[in-house]
């Protein structure tokens, strides 16, 4: 058995095995702070007057805020990054929308190892873990659905 | 334009951001995601990378960004979206574009369905991606 099988042999168990739910409140300055530093021009995602005026109502969050959401559970519960293999890199993302996230919202999240697989790549065999975060809201609404792949090597 | 227009083939128009470390700092701080490859000069070089690398979600942001200056919130509805980081994306001109591959009537909106992509500064796609769109009407 290669190294690599080894490892994969050692994750699989975890494969479907989820996260202690978490609670994570949405202070509005997380969401205007995000959306001033990544560059956002429409006031919908960080000026409350103007949002109001809009279908939204409010300041809702950007589109990939949800990545937020990944702190705390994918790197540190979800994912094993202590496997000697130096070089973690971010491979893909597939995100699906729901309900808008405004501030003051108390987002329960929730996530699996979904996957755990080897592929060759341009440095050799690498090791790909995946993983879901699923987020609803206080209201019980479904926010939003993450599966973000890393890869090792 | 108007989004009624709108046709498969259409492009999302390109979109450029000089990236550098401090934006990569300050999406470190915004995402608290700091992990050591996006600020950690001499820690990428020791794994043979010339430089630290973009946040893959700062450029699905900008991916995104593309897409809301040409169908603003108001109007245009993100329903899902996916990419693939089909190599490193370094510091320096990020351009941001696609085209519409689809346009659908679904329970009386129309979906836009998005091919995305995102180049460097050589001009090489670094991430690609999909996206759907409802158009509110």
């Amino acid at each position: 058995m290669t190294a690599l099988a080894a490892l994969i042999e050692k994750l699989r168990p975890r494969i479907g095995v989820t996260t202690e739910p978490i609670r994570i409140e949405v202070e509005r300055g997380a969401i205007v702070r995000f959306a001033l530093y990544t560059g956002e021009t429409n006031p919908v995602f960080f000026d409350e007057e103007r949002a109001k005026l809009t279908r939204y109502g409010g300041i809702v969050a950007p589109p990939c805020f949800l990545s937020w959401f990944l702190k705390g559970i994918v790197p540190d519960k979800v994912f094993d990054f202590d496997l000697a293999l130096p070089t973690v890199l971010h491979s893909d993302d597939v995100v699906r929308l729901g309900a808008p996230i405004r501030p003051g919202d108390v987002i329960t999240a929730v996530g699996a190892l979904t996957d755990v697989f080897e592929r060759q790549g341009r440095k050799g065999p690498m090791l790909f873990q995946s993983a879901d975060v699923n987020l609803t809201n206080q209201g019980g609404a479904f926010v939003g659905m993450i599966r973000t792949i890393s890869v090792l090597f | 334009m108007t989004l009624e227009t709108i046709r498969e083939g259409d492009q999302v128009p390109p979109m450029s951001w000089s990236i550098d470390t401090t934006q990569l700092v300050k999406f470190a701080g915004v995402a608290e995601d700091f992990s050591r490859q996006h600020w950690d000069q001499p820690y990428m070089a020791s794994l043979g990378f010339p430089s630290v690398i973009v946040h893959g979600w700062l450029t699905l942001t900008h991916m995104c960004q593309a897409v809301t200056a040409w169908l603003p919130p108001e109007e245009a509805t993100i329903l899902d979206y996916d990419a693939r980081h089909r190599r490193p994306t370094f510091p320096g001109l990020l351009t941001c574009g696609g085209h519409v591959t689809a346009c659908v009537q679904e329970e009386g909106r129309r979906i836009l369905s998005l091919e995305l992509w995102a180049k460097n500064e050589s001009g090489e796609i670094t991430t690609s991606g999909t996206m759907r769109v409802a158009l509110e009407q």
